[in-house]
């Protein structure tokens, strides 16, 4: 049954590592595999987008046709058309995600109104620490909870580490707990016209001064916005508590992207024992981008060279060596990391994607990559 | 001459997609601009920062410390923006130990959004105006190189003035936001270099944020990078692979991955060329050997094309 056991991949990794592709490759997969699934991104790139079918921005889902991969002679995709596999995808759209939130926990309609109608809410609500995040989370949760899916995969917002990803939420619920908002708003707070009208005694100076550093329409607005938040605050825990769950569910697994360099290994090490730490499933460490594994010897190259020479001329025969040479360093630092980074985890964990020779950015780029996995 | 243009300015940033070289391009320009004996700064926005092991230097912190001669870095942290953008309104420390140095304040300060951009460029504008010698009239910096956050995904920091100042209409705030528009508008002191590489993902990002930018800013484009290119082979016409033997197999094969990069790479290059057309171009070479120590830069440096011409 659809929806029953759902199991859902968190894909992570710092910028520029190839997780949307990958994510959308998964995706794949596991549709050939017979598995309704969706991927959620987060605003790939526009020819990716078009590939999967998904045009403009929508945060509603898109039934993508694979069927239109071109290698229609592989078994798989043969089968596919017999199969009952599905592949949906969808964009994260962070505000209108905050917007739903705002919809379902404000307190009264005017409650709602107000955020939706304040200024720094509007243009700025998207640039609160950890909102892409946070919201990503709690869009996984809405589709988790629709249980139309076999399969969940989460395309995280890109950052500097995927470790970023895991405290972010946290962040934003830690940033709205634990300010002087309570300290402002609680013992007086009331609901006056003017949005300064709860300040009292203690707090009258602390925002005098932040006038002064700021601007006072800028106050206000703020403390609005704020205050309107206080109200949202009870309906966020209780689900910040219910994500959490979800997230150290045994059907979730996070799954890290990262390439052959010192920075992923400090990453992967990181992030694993993170994970652990927040209970928290690796289902798999994956190393995009991995060169073809050859490593010779100069004297066993010398060997190959001479032989290359005899079948194929001296100067084709150098530039073959020569070219070669150029890549060792690369290929010395694959083997070196992936050996490093192997030991962190359990030998089914870590999976390579070699480097490809074209683009992976349509069906078929994805589809390769896919038959990697 | 792209390079001569640019290192008269006060200010670059430099930016692109993740992943394509922000930081290697950054550190390149700084080592350039100090071959022009500029005094330059280069300056992380709240990174965990790959600019310092390069120099082999300590990770760099909110105090700017040399890296190399004519090269400083810094490495701003928001919490201390903050602090010194309070004390310049307030100016008693004790008010601000005893109203903003705490846990509350802090989270709060944190909850503002756009807060942490707009505190960060106002650190940049005074570093921009910071004299050495006001009476000699000696700037602290000749140039300062920024290594901006990655582009897309909403609201970039260099955005937020222009939201911050409709949001804001009167008071500090509203005048700091204008004083940095102000800088960053100022085709005579800034300009904003984007980094990409010669693929698809990152070109067609590109051209979507520069059209972003144009819609959105006043900013003004420095040269455009094209990082990372892998340089081209010499064609070997037929190769008989049954001749080869297995190892000689995947020497063919690198061969083959070098010639279809650089095939791609030159593709690219050429739709960079139509679709930003009216950017000078730079296009700065694919190091093979890492880029992990000042000396790998030399390699950069004698092979950048398009800097000179």
């Amino acid at each position: 049954m659809t929806g029953e056991k759902q199991n859902i991949y968190l894909v992570c990794g710092s910028g520029g590592v190839g997780k949307t592709t990958v994510s959308a490759s998964l995706g794949i997969k596991y549709a050939l595999e017979g598995k309704k699934v969706i991927v959620l991104t987060i605003d790939p790139a526009k020819r990716l987008a078009n590939a999967l079918g998904l045009k403009g921005l929508t945060d509603l889902p898109l039934r993508i046709d694979i069927k239109g991969l071109k290698k229609t002679k592989n078994a798989v995709v043969k089968n596919y058309g017999a199969s009952r596999g599905e592949l949906w995808a969808m964009m994260l759209d962070t505000k209108r995600t905050f917007d739903r939130l705002v919809d379902k926990y404000a307190s009264t309609k005017e409650a709602r109104d107000r955020i939706f109608h304040n200024k720094l809410y509007q243009n700025l609500s998207k640039m609160m620490a950890g909102t892409q995040e946070y919201m990503a989370m709690e869009r996984l949760y809405e589709i988790f909870q629709e249980k139309r899916y076999d399969v969940i995969i989460v395309d995280t917002p890109p950052m500097q580490h995927a470790n970023d990803f895991l405290a972010a939420p946290a962040k934003m619920m830690n940033v709205i707990n634990n300010s002087m908002l309570h300290v402002l708003l609680k013992p007086t707070m009331s609901l006056g016209k003017t949005g300064l009208k709860f300040l009292e005694k203690g707090s009258k100076h602390i925002l005098k001064i932040f006038d002064r550093v700021t601007g006072f329409a800028f106050m206000q607005d703020l403390s609005e916005m704020l205050i309107a938040f206080q109200g949202l605050l009870t309906g966020f825990q209780s689900r910040a508590s219910e994500v959490d769950a979800l997230l150290k569910d045994p059907l979730t697994k996070f799954v890290l992207i990262c390439t052959s360099t010192e920075n992923s290994y400090t990453e992967a090490n990181v992030f694993s024992k993170q994970l652990q730490e927040r209970q928290y499933q690796l289902g798999s460490i994956i190393i995009n981008r991995i060169y073809p594994n050859l490593t010779l010897s100069a004297h066993k190259l010398k060997e190959i060279q001479a032989g290359l020479t005899k079948s194929m001329g001296a100067d084709k025969a150098l530039s073959l060596i020569e070219n070669y040479k150029r890549f060792l360093p690369l290929i010395k630092q694959d083997r070196k990391w992936i050996r490093e980074i192997q030991a962190l985890v359990a030998k089914e964990q870590l999976q390579t994607i070699p480097l490809f020779l074209s683009d992976v950015h349509d069906l078929d780029g994805l589809f390769m990559m896919m038959s990697e996995l | 001459m792209p390079l001569n243009d640019l290192f008269q300015k006060r200010l670059i940033f430099v930016s692109g997609k993740g992943g394509v070289g922000k930081t290697t391009v950054s550190i390149l320009l700084a080592l350039l601009a100090a071959q022009h004996k500029k005094k330059t700064l280069l300056v992380e926005m709240n990174t965990s920062g790959r600019v310092a092991p390069v120099f082999k230097c300590d990770s760099l912190s909110h105090e700017a410390i040399a890296l190399a001669p004519y090269i400083s870095g810094i490495n701003l942290n928001p919490q201390k923006c903050f602090e010194e953008y309070v004390l310049k309104q307030i100016h008693f420390k004790k008010i601000y130990d005893v109203f903003f140095n705490n846990k509350y304040v802090i989270n709060f300060i944190r909850a503002v959004p756009g807060l942490n951009e707009i505190l960060m460029l106002g650190k940049i504008y005074e570093l921009e105006k910071k004299y050495k010698n006001r009476a000699l009239g000696n700037r602290e910096y000749d140039l300062i190189i920024v290594d901006a956050p990655a582009t897309g995904h909403g609201l970039s920091a260099l955005e937020v003035p222009e939201v911050v100042k409709s949001a804001v209409k009167i008071g500090p705030l509203h005048k700091r936001a204008q004083h940095i528009l102000d800088l960053l508008g100022d085709s005579g002191k800034t300009r904003f270099c984007l980094v990409t590489l010669a693929e698809e993902m990152p070109v067609s990002e590109s051209r979507e944020y520069v059209c972003a930018l144009k819609e959105r800013t006043q900013l003004s484009f420095g040269p455009l990078f094209i990082n990372a290119v892998m340089p081209g082979v010499q064609k070997i016409t037929k190769i008989n692979l049954k001749k080869l033997g297995s190892q000689g197999k995947i020497l063919a094969d690198y061969y083959d991955l070098a010639l279809k990069r650089s095939q791609l790479n030159a593709f690219y290059i050429e739709e960079i060329n139509k679709s930003f057309s009216d950017f000078n171009k730079i296009t700065v070479p694919y190091q093979f050997e890492g880029l992990k120590e000042l000396k790998d830069f030399d390699f950069i440096i004698k092979n950048i094309e398009g800097a000179l011409s």
